[in-house]
């Protein structure tokens, strides 16, 4: 009916006049517009039909733009770990337009609805716009120098009054690898071990856990391998909201192998949406119900003997632990079926090389770091290490979360792994210029060098000391540097913390909640700038390193966060020191940083390199990663690290025997020693068997790591690096090559059992799993275990409390809530609850509630009802802020910047409880009770 | 000649609103208006599913049809535009319309229905290319530039495919060819009916 | 007992077409609670959720949207004129002396009330014919002007329609002789002056009665949805058609009482103005609500 109204463009022009009359589609079709989807590559002639005749009088199609006299400028979206490349147009200076960028070896021009929005990070209106403080009760704004000469000052008056420790910092993974390195030093120089940052909240019992099974703890394979794998095991991971683009070569793999997509979760996600197989577990049962896989595995025969003789350590005593896991046992601890743990066991076990991908689903356990290793051993026992295709595919959660952890802005390490202990200082003294006495004379005495810092999730106690602190002073001033405060649990004991400190300095470009929960005049605001308006690599989840130009100088009053770094450390008095070889920022740095962490081959990322690949991203290939020619010519995308040397292509997968090391191999890394007995007398070397080595490899077999190519070091501190490219001529690893191993005798689980949350809604469970021994002094704190999972906590608080992702908004969600176009999607604070659960309380959809924890906290939030949780769950998403407890706190925000969504934040009822061996916070298990309001 | 058409693969959309936060930042889009929008059935039960829509720019578009002012119009090359200046908003292309596709600002004078707004493909409108008029009633104009919609391009997951008809439809059978199951993409016989 | 019959009729006709579109949307939600198990029914549930049942009544819409409804409304604004151009000069009009006594036949309220009505409904009428034929008129700011007219009109309209609904309803109410007038089909095919049989309205001015107040609430309720939209899809489709083609309706009677007024029956235009009509004119056209006088 309308097709006698389809407008004709083409009679505009006499010669278009024999297009109109051929309207077979097959015949004019290569003059025109071939939109190959946007799955084609956008090559050839792209023509507009309106521009037909046009086309045909032969204008030039460069001259055809929407802007002018733009360029494009490579940056990297800020922000999940994936990192998605972003094609940002800039005309005139200012930010036009976020283009396509088609070509991204990794996104291939996707964005999940954040990254859509990044240009928003920029142009938000609810950025501060200059250094703000309180001042009775008033936000009062100040000059940059005020504002500088105040928070610093204010800095050395506690440290001379109280000490180095009297200063807490909470770094940040949302700043590039050099800010990261620069923060760590920061510390170092101020001379305290109290920094941290949100890898501890996120995956430092992965990084703990993993790392003690093989050698690095980090994601093994990267994203794109995925497509290679013929099973995807994801297990407490929400890919669809919280890594969407991952999902491209998962649904990829999913369809192009028929590959079986197992979801283990206790709740029903989006990503459970689209899987083959979905397995709902009791929240933080994940260690029974794998080590019951493992169990089925190994029992059926189904395990990978050749790869678990040659290259497993500790594997009986492992089967030893895993029988306990019998179907009908895990059925009781986890919920799922007898028979489905041995379907899925099945399942794994007939297609490989499976993935495994875990995420904060797995980690945020007070069994954390056992849930981790778990996960390793079932990749151990399907022989599904160092394939293509297999793997630990670990997704990290903020855009330089690995980076930040690579560079340790954490308080238990230096830079690169190294740990606090007198070796690693000396060795980054040496790194950095400074004389290791000088360090030293920076710290309150010798033995806080050494003494492992307060964590992001505990640095409160250090103010309020509710548990007992192992420190000589509490803690008087706290500085966050692009770190929410609301991502904390216990966030009602942490905000009473912020009401008790002398001093709270906020640097961000957005207010944060910390600046309205913090209610006394105690506050500084900093406005740094987003991450787009300055340059620097960052290391996504694929251990990529990716150069993020600067799209735009600061807007508004902002400073870019190396400028604010410069201006601290003038006023602290140790710029020289700390700028010794930092002349060209930030480049300067990344040489630097990749000098000192040898431990993961940064060394071999020169800024140069990392550039060459963010400008040719169009020479790698999606599968493989590997650039085809051009510059990069048979390197891999990012050169993943470890990166050896500045030729080395990258290792795009960790512990893959197939290539030779100097290609992008490696075996396991010897790091546990050479034998080891085991309690039962069992003694076993830890080396890899004989024969098992890469191709070209001298030593066929295992080996140890190399020492003494210069005398008095290892490959770790030899600043030469002659140690590492001797063991490369020689074919092999640095580090050596060693077995996996399944029994971590430093951890006090030594094979992951099962052991009841804190908090668990399971009080005939505890007797049989009950939780550690409580631990006086767990990073200065002392942290309770036993003495606080009691049996009755159940009765007052019948209800699972579990916390998420929402795919709209990114950690506290101080950028994205204040972005309108994310906040209309997600406008409220809601907490999931089942049909069956609500009824029984006489809650409708959209009545507000009240939610309870053990602990004190309370919120009151909007019901969803849904189906995603079973009946004893309640799921609440963790990245709102701005409401506390019933109060609304938006008056306490800087005029104009009060965000467009704003919300009760989660943490304030997630529980008591953390991992043994990191801290982690228990956020994904806990207790609560849930009234109507 | 080329024709336009989308296309969302139900078994790849999961929903995480990239298309539809794409077409708003890039269009500058008012808040309340949704050029496309995500739908969800059955969530949290197994079926669950999920699909990205927008105008499907169909042939033998039911808006234009029932347009009294011939405010909307459909070039050569299939893409359904409207001419805000001609537009009434009388919402009667939004009744006749199988997508839900056209949205409508609230306007000034009593609070009335202001002119029609809906997906352009990023093909901008009747104004000219590239001017400003054309920016503030429509958006970019991303297929005079020889780009594609911004919503497919960035699709986290490839779900969504815009362009030649002939060309995605290839690239979904081949899809639905791997998988060794599917169907005919959705919306298309009633957008397109073979066409 | 006749009339009661009639006016519940009438009754339930109404609140027919109230809930017509209340009903279908029930259905819907009946349907959606269904589960998906192919693919195909998944795309059905997704096409439910995002337009409701389009199969239905959006193609209904389309299809009388956009082939009959302008249709419909050129007939009638062609034919009736024609129909009424012929009558005008095989019958002529009817009139009358004027000379003789006047009867007071409208109560000022009534008279002011009825040309509020009057004026809100040519706007109403011309506005809304304005956006049908749109197309011929270019569109833009002219017909969005004339859809923005069209809503304090219907305001307007739908006060004063309450008013004179209140006014005559007792007078408007079907009697016996209704029946009589439309055999003789008002003895408006005659040039002779026998006296017709009708109260002090006539049933052609009844059904323009019940036609322009009860049609003109449902109008009114109807184009109150086109106005806010904020009912379901297919809700607004229904109201749409019942618009339309309720509006062909009105729009017809609109135009027979035009001419009826101003051509057919010389003053009656004027009693309006005045309140006053001639005895003879009443005599005639009235002939029982004269009796009555009478008595």
């Amino acid at each position: 009916m309308a097709r006698e109204k389809i407008v004709s463009f083409s009679r505009l022009s006499d010669s278009s006049k024999a297009l109109r009359t051929t309207l077979n589609p097959k015949l004019v079709r290569r003059s025109f517009l071939k939109l190959a989807g946007a799955a084609a590559a956008l090559s050839g002639i792209a023509l507009a039909p309106r521009m037909t005749r046009k086309v045909l009088a032969g204008t030039d199609m460069a001259k055809r733009k929407a802007y002018p006299g733009s360029k494009i400028v490579r940056t990297i979206c800020t922000h999940c770990s994936v990192g998605c490349g972003i094609y940002a147009e800039v005309q005139n200076g200012v930010w036009v337009r976020q283009e396509v960028a088609f070509d991204h070896p990794l996104s291939r021009g996707g964005h999940c609805c954040k990254g859509a929005s990044a240009i928003d990070m920029v142009t938000s209106e609810k950025r501060l716009k200059g250094p703000m403080k309180r001042s009775g009760g008033q936000w009062k704004r100040l000059s940059w120098d005020q504002a500088l000469n105040e928070v610093c000052g204010k800095l050395l008056e506690i440290r001379e009054k109280y000490g180095p420790d009297a200063v807490h910092w909470n770094g940040s993974a949302k700043v590039s690898n050099e800010m990261a390195y620069l923060q760590r030093k920061l510390a170092a120089f101020w001379g305290t071990n109290n920094i941290d940052h949100q890898a501890r909240i996120c995956h430092s019992t992965t990084v703990a856990g993993v790392a003690n099974t093989w050698g690095y703890g980090a994601m093994t394979n990267n994203v794109n391998d995925i497509r290679h794998s013929r099973l995807i095991f994801m297990i407490g991971s929400n890919a669809a909201e919280a890594h969407p683009v991952a999902m491209q070569h998962i649904l990829y793999a999913k369809e192009v192998n028929n590959a079986p997509m197992i979801v283990v979760d206790p709740r029903f996600t989006k990503t459970a949406a689209k899987a083959t197989d979905y397995v709902r577990i009791r929240s933080g049962t994940d260690t029974a119900f794998v080590m019951g896989l493992v169990n089925q595995i190994i029992e059926n025969g189904w395990y990978d003997k050749e790869f678990v003789r040659t290259r497993v350590a500790g594997f009986s005593e492992m089967r030893r632990v895993a029988r306990k896991y019998t179907p009908q046992v895990v059925e009781e601890i986890t919920g799922v079926p007898a028979s489905e743990v041995t379907r899925i066991a099945k399942l794994m076990a007939e297609h490989r090389p499976g993935t495994v991908i875990w995420c904060m689903g797995g980690t945020q356990h007070s069994i954390g770091s056992s849930n981790t290793r778990a996960y390793c051993i079932l990749q151990l026992v399907l022989g599904n290490m160092g394939v293509s295709g297999g793997g630990a595919n670990i997704f990290r959660g903020h855009d330089n979360v690995q980076g930040a952890t690579d560079m340790c802005v954490l308080s238990h390490s230096l830079p690169a792994y190294y740990g606090i202990k007198d070796g690693s200082w000396k060795h980054w003294c040496r790194v950095w210029g400074v004389d290791y006495d000088w360090m030293k004379s920076r710290f309150h005495s010798k033995e806080y060098m050494n003494k492992k810092g307060f964590t992001l999730g505990r640095w409160y106690e250090g103010v309020i000391q509710e548990d007992k602190i192992d420190q000589y002073t509490p803690i008087k001033a706290v500085v966050f540097w692009g770190c929410a405060s609301n991502s904390q649990s216990m966030y009602h004991k942490l905000k009473k913390a912020l009401d008790k400190l002398e001093l709270v300095v906020v640097i961000d470009p957005f207010p944060t909640m910390t600046a309205a929960a913090c209610e006394k005049d105690n506050i500084y605001l900093l406005p740094c700038s987003s991450q787009y308006e300055t340059s620097g690599s960052l290391t996504s989840t694929s251990r990529q390193l990716q150069w993020r130009y600067k799209v735009v100088d600061p807007v508004h009053d902002c400073k870019d966060d190396y400028e604010i770094m410069a201006e601290f450390t003038r006023r602290f008095g140790c710029a020289d020191r700390f700028y010794k070889n930092l002349k060209k920022i930030p480049e300067d740095i990344t040489r630097e940083l990749g000098r000192g962490s040898l431990t993961i081959g940064y060394n071999g990322q020169t800024p140069e390199r990392i550039k060459k690949h963010t400008d040719n991203w169009h020479t790698f290939d999606i599968d493989t990663l590997q650039a085809k020619g051009g510059p990069c010519d048979g390197e891999y995308y990012g050169l993943p690290w470890p990166c050896w040397t500045e030729t080395h292509p990258g290792t795009p997968i960790l512990y893959d025997i197939s290539k030779p090391v100097a290609k992008g191999g490696l075996p396991f890394r010897a790091r546990f020693g050479i034998k080891h007995t085991y309690d039962d007398g069992r003694t076993e070397d830890l080396l890899a068997a004989p024969g098992v080595a890469n191709p070209g490899s001298e030593v066929m077999g295992g080996y140890p790591e190399f020492k003494d190519i210069v005398p008095g070091t290892n490959w770790k501190t030899d600043l030469s690096q002659k140690t590492i490219k001797e063991a490369l001529r020689r074919g092999m690893a640095p580090f050596g090559n060693a077995k996996a191993r399944c029994v971590v005798w430093n951890f006090p689980d030594k094979v992951p059992i099962h052991r009841e949350p804190i908090h668990s809604p399971r009080p005939d469970l505890i007797a049989r799993y009950p939780t550690y021994e409580d631990k006086p002094k767990q990073y200065r704190v002392y942290t309770r275990f036993k003495s606080e999972q009691k049996t009755d906590w159940v009765k007052e608080f019948p209800l699972i409390l579990t916390t998420g992702r929402l795919v709209e908004y990114m950690g506290g969600g101080a950028e994205t809530r204040s972005n309108k176009y994310l906040a209309e999607l997600q406008p409220n604070m809601f907490a999931e609850i089942n049909i069956k659960l609500a009824n029984d309380h006489g809650i409708r959809d959209g009545d507000m509630v009240w939610i309870e924890s053990p602990n004190g906290g309370k919120i009151k939030v909007m019901a969803k009802i849904s189906d995603r949780v079973d009946e004893k769950t309640i799921f609440l998403p963790f990245h709102f802020g701005g409401i506390f407890m019933g109060r609304s706190l938006a008056a306490n925000y800087p005029k104009g910047t009060i965000p467009y969504a704003i919300g009760e934040a989660a943490n304030v009822v997630t529980n008591y409880g953390y991992d043994i061996v990191t801290q982690m916070q228990e956020t994904k298990t806990g207790l609560c009770k849930i009234t109507k309001a | 000649m080329a024709r336009m058409k989308f296309l969302c693969d139900v078994e790849r959309c999961i929903d995480c609103n990239g298309c539809v936060v794409a077409c708003k930042e890039g269009n500058q889009v008012p808040v309340g208006i949704n050029r496309r929008r995500v739908v969800t059935i059955n969530a949290g039960r197994p079926g669950e599913k999920s699909i990205s829509v927008a105008c499907m720019h169909c042939s033998d578009a039911p808006c234009i049809a029932v347009c009294p002012v011939n405010a909307i119009y459909q070039r050569e090359d299939g893409i359904v535009l409207v001419n805000k200046d001609i537009c009434i908003g009388c919402g009667y292309c939004f009744m006749a319309c199988p997508f839900g596709a056209p949205q409508f600002p609230k306007g000034d004078t009593f609070g009335a229905r202001g002119a029609m707004d809906k997906c352009t493909f990023c093909a901008g409108g009747p104004a000219k290319d590239f001017s400003e008029k054309e920016r503030r009633l429509y958006g970019q104009n991303r297929i005079a530039e020889g780009k594609p919609p911004l919503c497919a391009a960035m699709c986290a997951t490839k779900a969504l495919l815009a362009g030649d008809g002939d060309v995605i439809a290839d690239i979904y059978r081949k899809r639905v060819f791997r998988r060794g199951s599917g169907a005919n993409a959705w919306g298309w016989e009633r957008a397109y009916k073979g066409r | 007992m006749k009339q009661k019959t009639l006016s519940m009729t009438m009754l339930v006709i109404v609140s027919l077409f109230l809930l017509a579109g209340t009903r279908l949307f029930a259905v819907e939600q009946l349907l959606r609670g269904f589960g998906a198990e192919t693919l195909t029914q998944t795309f059905s549930q997704i096409s439910q959720v995002i337009t409701g049942d389009w199969q239905r009544l959006g193609l209904e819409f389309t299809r009388l949207q956009g082939k009959i409804f302008w249709k419909l409304y050129l007939a009638a604004m062609t034919a009736v004129p024609v129909l009424f151009l012929l009558h005008y000069l095989v019958f002529g009009p009817k009139t009358f002396s004027h000379e003789g006594k006047k009867i007071a036949y409208y109560a000022s309220l009534v008279r002011l009330f009825h040309w509020l009505a009057a004026i809100s409904f040519t706007l109403l009428a011309v506005t809304g014919l304005m956006v049908i034929f749109g197309k011929y008129l270019g569109g833009g700011h002219l017909i969005m002007g004339a859809r923005l007219v069209h809503i304090p009109s219907a305001v307007v309209f739908t006060v004063s329609a309450a008013v004179l609904f209140l006014c005559w309803l007792k007078d408007m109410l079907p009697t016996g002789c209704d029946l009589e007038w439309f055999l003789i089909l008002g003895g408006y095919l005659s040039r002779k002056k026998k006296p017709v049989p009708a109260g002090k309205f006539n049933a052609g001015q009844k059904i323009w009665f019940w036609l322009a107040t009860i049609g003109g609430l449902v109008m009114a309720y109807s184009g109150y949805y086109l106005f806010a939209f904020n009912a379901d899809v297919n809700v607004l489709r229904g109201w749409a058609i019942v618009h339309n083609f309720l509006g062909v309706a009105i729009v017809t009677f609109f135009l027979i009482h035009l001419y009826m007024s101003v051509f057919v029956v010389k003053g009656s235009l004027k009693s309006m103005v005045t309140g006053f009509k001639a005895e003879d004119e009443v005599a005639i056209m009235h002939n029982r609500y004269y009796q009555r006088l009478e008595k």
